[in-house]
């Protein structure tokens, strides 16, 4: 986001500098483009620069008793800047106690003052005591900029163009893979080879298992056909005698029906056997027994607890007692002992159950179930018998004929593997859990075994390719981070060494690079107008580069520059910021304000500020409106401003 | 909800009643005769649920009309198990209670359930030990478990 | 403030240089945009897990997992 920061003001008071108040607005609350303060040396140029940073970062870098008055006995001071913070208005008053030897912040915006300084979050990273050199300036702060142990350059621009947020999407990436994952590359890596192990394996031993049932399933069909070819056979043998044909026929149909018999009889017998009270006379006495005896004990009770439970509640018995508090609890104890209403519907179920099934007779079930399964032996007997006959006529034709014999050997032969072959399939269904996979032959069991395990791998296959993906990515982006503060760096250095060459077109200085701070290339050594110069022209270029509008706010912006590079600053300066605010002394004005102001448009703002003791009050002429404080004068307008010959105070 | 359970190795050895024409319907025909043998015999036993199949929570197929005698029949056993007598109001409804729950599928309370299961997986037992060979055919078997279930019953 | 024209182009170079497509620049972009401009909270949680969804399904993995398919 753009921040705009506009300083609209600041008063002082009760501090080394001369209570004073500045203003940098018109009187319709926006700020001048250019406001000059005037004040000559040990005026407090510098105490108010310092109070100034200190006010815009939250920082007091010095003793708080280096800010008390020498000449009046205060025990407090104040100082309280006034902000526009993108069209928020934002005071920071720092209140000085210097019997405490101690300074209190405190924020005002919007509804309220706060305790501390607590600018709105979005400006915090430009006001930072680190940031803020860089636009409340001065001529040691220019030097700083070429020292790498007073500045870190590549910070601030990396705060200003933001080149950080490529850091913080790379946590955001990283972040991300931690929060789909919990696990280290090291054991993904063992354990997805244990997954993928188990996957082939149990490929493996599905397919060996479906091979096999398939091989099976054909045996099977061969043999089948093969079993009913040899039975053809046998028939067609067997039927080439008619008389002994028409035996074997009617032996045949007689073992066919007395098989249906017993079947259809055995299936009616299991269903009776369904019945309890049929599979024994035992049971169904039993099952009578419970249902009298339930009766004579009176279970279930006619009243279910439920009834007791809101008898409980009543203030009435229904026999007319009063049911007092503890009456109450016998009856809710007591009953627990009585069943449910659901208990007792179920029970009367279950008695009727019984009568209907059992009745006055405790035998006639099981006696029907045995008369049928002596039946069921009869029959059984006789479809033996039937059976037995229809292979001795089978035998013997066997014996009257080899051909006959053969078939039928082969058949029985035959029969044999077949029911071999069964047997073998069954073991594909087997439903059996518990054996280990090589020892399983349940080929259902198998496929959701070999299901699980792909699903399995698969989860920690893609935890490794996401890590492989986080890996690339970070990489990216750390490679983005070098290569964005190379390039933005690179560019800012030409921009500045283009605008270093028209301030000072003769002299033979460069910025070489950014490395902490400015390493100046060209010649050796820079003077402190030069290094002025060439902090000028690098701030500018970073700040016209970025789209937030800082204030620059400078200490004797032009003083050791030389006349002739004086207007170039004048003219610069506009194009550094929106709002420029400069300290100056008398002797600075030459070549440089004047252009300042032409460059500016004519919005500027003129205050000359002094002691009172500092000139005769005769010097301040009688018509000049000014403003008084204990110790101080602030006189504002560009006619006295030029006149104002007074450098220095002492 | 209590599942009827039972046991895998009795359905394997029921296996062949299970296939070709199926005379037995359903698993819990075989869970039935498993649990007559075992009331029969007063057997029960408690097995792993990884030696068991879950079958229903309720009374199925041929056996919707046959449950409550079932229930009937259990509770009897139980309480000659707990020698509770019929006389014996209280002790017989404490007895019941624990045993039952009218909301369940098939009347039985957690404890109900498991006990009942218990009594099948022990019928299983009696019947591998009577029987000479697994049943083959529907005739043989049902001749053969009558036969037993006689010997048994008191 | 609106992402540096340089950043922007350090980021496609460091895609272009990985071999990775150039939608995933254009989704890095995208996503430093949102961060310098203000209109999204870097520490945003359900924002960030978002635009990382989206980083992540554009990547192209280096690595292949064989014996699954």
């Amino acid at each position: 986001m753009t921040a705009v920061i506009k300083i609209l003001g600041w008063e002082s008071e009760g501090l080394r500098c001369p209570d004073h108040e500045v203003n940098c607005c018109h009187e319709n609350g926006t700020p001048y483009a250019v406001s000059l303060i005037q004040m000559p040396n040990g005026t407090g140029k510098t105490t108010t620069l310092t109070l100034l940073r200190a006010a815009l970062s939250g920082v007091l870098p010095e003793d708080v008793h280096a800010f008390k008055k020498r000449d009046f006995d205060s025990n407090y001071g104040s100082f309280s800047l006034r902000l526009l913070l993108n069209e928020l208005r934002v005071t920071i008053v720092m209140r000085f106690d210097f019997q405490r030897g101690s300074v209190q912040f405190k924020t005002t915006r919007g509804s309220g003052q706060v305790e501390g300084f607590d600018p709105p979050a979005e400006f915090k990273r430009f006001l930072s005591a680190e940031f803020v050199n860089f636009f409340v300036f001065d001529g040691e702060l220019a030097q700083h900029l070429l020292d790498r142990r007073q500045v870190h350059a590549e910070s601030v621009i990396e705060t200003l163009f933001q080149i950080n947020s490529l850091r913080m999407v790379a946590d955001d990436i990283r972040d991300y893979w931690d929060s789909k994952t919990d696990r280290n590359g090291a054991t993904e890596d063992k354990a997805l080879t244990r997954r993928k192990n188990k996957v082939a394996a149990l490929r493996e031993r599905l397919g060996q298992l479906e091979r096999a049932k398939k091989h099976a399933l054909q045996l099977r069909e061969d043999l089948g056909a093969e079993i009913a070819k040899k039975q053809q056979e046998y028939q067609s043998e067997i039927g080439k005698e008619e008389s002994r044909d028409r035996e074997l026929t009617e032996a045949q149909a007689r073992l066919d029906d007395a098989a249906a018999r017993v079947d259809e009889l055995a299936a009616d017998v299991l269903d009776c056997m369904r019945d309890p009270q049929a599979l024994s006379s035992v049971f169904a006495r039993e099952l009578r027994d419970l249902k009298v005896g339930l009766d004579r004990v009176k279970l279930p009770e006619e009243a279910a607890r439920e009834f007791f439970e809101e008898l409980a509640g009543e203030d009435f018995c229904i026999c007319g007692r009063p049911i007092n508090e503890h009456v109450s609890v016998v009856i809710r104890e007591r009953a627990q002992q009585y069943l449910g209403s659901d208990d007792v519907s179920l029970l009367n179920s279950l008695k009727s159950a019984i009568q209907e099934a059992i009745g006055d007779s405790v035998d006639s079930a099981s006696n029907k179930l045995s008369r049928d399964n002596s039946e069921l032996g009869r029959l059984v007997a006789e479809r033996q018998s039937a059976r037995t006959r229809l292979k001795n006529l089978r035998d013997q034709a066997s014996d009257a004929d080899p051909k006959v014999k053969d078939a039928a050997e082969s058949i029985v032969d035959l029969e044999r593997r077949l029911q071999s072959i069964t047997e073998i399939l069954q073991q594909y269904d087997d439903k059996d859990e518990s054996k280990r996979d090589e020892d399983t032959t349940g080929i259902l069991i198998i496929k959701h075994r070999l299901e699980d395990a792909e699903r399995k791998a698969g989860e920690i296959a893609d935890t490794l390719i996401l890590k492989n993906k986080r890996d690339i990515l970070t990489k990216i982006l750390d490679k983005a981070y070098n290569n964005a503060r190379r390039l933005i760096i690179e560019e800012i250095c030409a921009d500045a060494n283009r605008l270093i060459s028209a301030i000072m077109p003769h002299n033979d200085i460069l910025i070489d690079r950014v490395d902490r701070c400015l390493v100046l290339g060209g010649q050796e050594g820079a003077s402190a107008g030069e290094t002025l110069s060439v902090a000028y022209a690098f701030l500018a270029t970073l700040f016209n580069r970025s789209d937030h509008q800082l204030p620059f706010v400078v200490d004797s912006p032009a003083g050791p520059i030389d006349l002739g590079a004086r207007p170039k600053i004048g003219e610069l300066v506009p194009r550094l910021t929106d709002q420029f605010i400069a300290f100056t002394i008398s002797s600075e004005r030459e070549g440089f304000v004047p252009r300042l102001k032409s460059a500016a448009k004519g919005d500027a703002m003129f205050t000359t500020i002094f002691r009172r003791e500092a000139v005769s009050a005769s010097y301040v002429p009688s018509d000049v409106s000014r403003s008084e404080t204990r110790d101080g004068v602030a006189i504002i307008g560009e006619t006295f401003f030029n006149q104002f010959q007074l450098d220095s105070e002492e | 909800m209590g599942d009827f359970r039972i046991s895998l190795k009795a359905r394997e050895w029921f296996s062949d009643l299970r296939t070709g024409s199926k005379p037995f319907r359903t698993d819990f025909d075989i869970f039935y005769f498993c649990f007559m043998a075992g009331i029969s015999a007063g057997e029960k036993k408690s097995l792993q649920q990884s030696e068991t199949a879950q079958l229903v929570d309720y009374f199925p197929d041929r056996y919707v009309s046959r449950g409550k005698l079932l229930i009937g029949l259990f509770l009897a056993r139980e309480l000659r198990e707990l020698g509770v007598e019929m006389r014996q109001r209280e002790a017989v409804n404490a007895a019941i209670s624990s045993l039952i729950d009218p909301h369940a599928g098939n009347y039985l309370s957690d404890l109900g359930i498991k006990e009942f299961n218990s009594y099948a997986h022990g019928g299983y037992g009696v019947l591998i030990d009577r029987f000479d060979d697994r049943p083959r055919n529907l005739d043989m078997f049902l001749r053969t478990f009558k036969m037993h279930i006689d010997e048994l019953a008191t | 403030m609106a992402i540096d024209p340089k950043m922007t182009e350090a980021i496609e170079d460091a895609v272009s240089e990985s071999g990775q497509p150039t939608s995933l620049a254009t989704s890095i972009v995208a996503w430093v945009s949102a961060i310098t401009s203000g209109k999204e909270d870097p520490h945003d949680p359900t924002m960030a897990a978002r635009r990382a969804d989206v980083l992540y399904s554009e990547a192209l993995p280096t690595i292949e997992i064989e014996g699954l398919t």
